[in-house]
């Protein structure tokens, strides 16, 4: 008899990429921006986590697996919760061949509200990360991010 | 500050420990316990500070076994193949590594200030 246990996953979001759109993107920066509607300070640190990350992938041709590796430190607002449009900003601090050091920030108006030096780092794709079906999906992604219209995305 | 004195500042930071128990002579993975993620670390300060390209492969000598089984199966001097491929690194250190394998990992302080001595030159 095979038993099969199914493992729901319940972020309580319902889409996983934590973007609505890459505004602008760069050698060492990359611009984009965030609708929240009053949700707490950590998904506004996940935004900022995967704009970096879709940076590093841009800068390595989708080549590479890439992944958030270290925060070094992060600020965050006294007031828990993020609501409006924010502007999150990245810049390229330093870099090696496989390590990535990002200053990022998410703004609302001309504030900063959240900012912090995040570190990633790249390794092969592999039995573990599968090339074929995650460079299509981050390619796919960054690309709708970048259009104005997510229709077909 | 030197590259000596600036390499070991990072690596205290990095692994939070006393500059005086770092030298030219420590080795960062059998003497401080230096992981994967402390590597990464301090690439990007090194490219940070000295700006200089930092290849990860080259500097904490990543690819020396894989060099040396090459050098074995083509049949060709060990040293000169090691020299070719890791040119920041004296002969008499290649001398010392390939003489301290079986110790363990290789990589010392003295490595990184050759790298990073040879890309300031180089830049």
């Amino acid at each position: 008899m095979t038993l099969v246990r199914r493992i729901e996953v319940n972020t309580g979001l319902e889409n996983f990429v934590l973007l609505d759109r890459i505004s602008k993107t760069g050698a060492a920066t990359i611009i984009g921006e965030k609708k929240y509607f009053n949700n707490p300070v950590y998904l506004g640190i996940e935004s900022l986590a995967q704009l970096g990350a879709y940076h590093v992938r841009f800068l390595t041709g989708f080549e590479n697996h890439a992944f958030l590796l270290k925060i070094n430190r992060c600020t965050i607002p006294a007031y828990h919760v993020l609501n409006g449009i924010y502007l999150l900003k990245g810049r390229l601090v330093s870099q090696s061949k496989s390590a990535f050091c990002y200053d990022l920030q998410a703004g609302k108006g001309d504030k900063v509200q959240i900012e912090g030096e995040f570190l990633y780092a790249t390794i092969d794709y592999g039995r573990t990360f599968n090339k074929k079906i995650l460079q299509a999906h981050y390619r796919k992604v960054f690309s709708c991010l970048q259009r104005e219209s997510k229709t077909d995305c | 500050m030197n590259i000596l004195e600036e390499i070991t500042e990072i690596l205290a930071e990095i692994l939070d420990i006393e500059n005086h128990n770092i030298s030219p002579e420590t080795y960062l993975i059998r003497d401080l316990g230096v992981e994967s993620i402390d590597l990464l670390e301090l690439a990007v300060a090194l490219n940070s500070i000295f700006k200089i390209d930092v290849n990860d492969d080259e500097i904490f000598l990543k690819k020396l076994r894989q060099y040396i089984t090459e050098a074995e199966q083509q049949n060709k001097d060990i040293l000169q193949y090691l020299a070719e491929n890791l040119p920041f690194l004296s002969r008499k250190r290649l001398e010392e590594i390939t003489a301290d394998l079986e110790e363990g990992p290789t990589l010392k302080v003295e490595d990184l200030v050759s790298y990073v001595e040879r890309q300031c030159y180089e830049n």
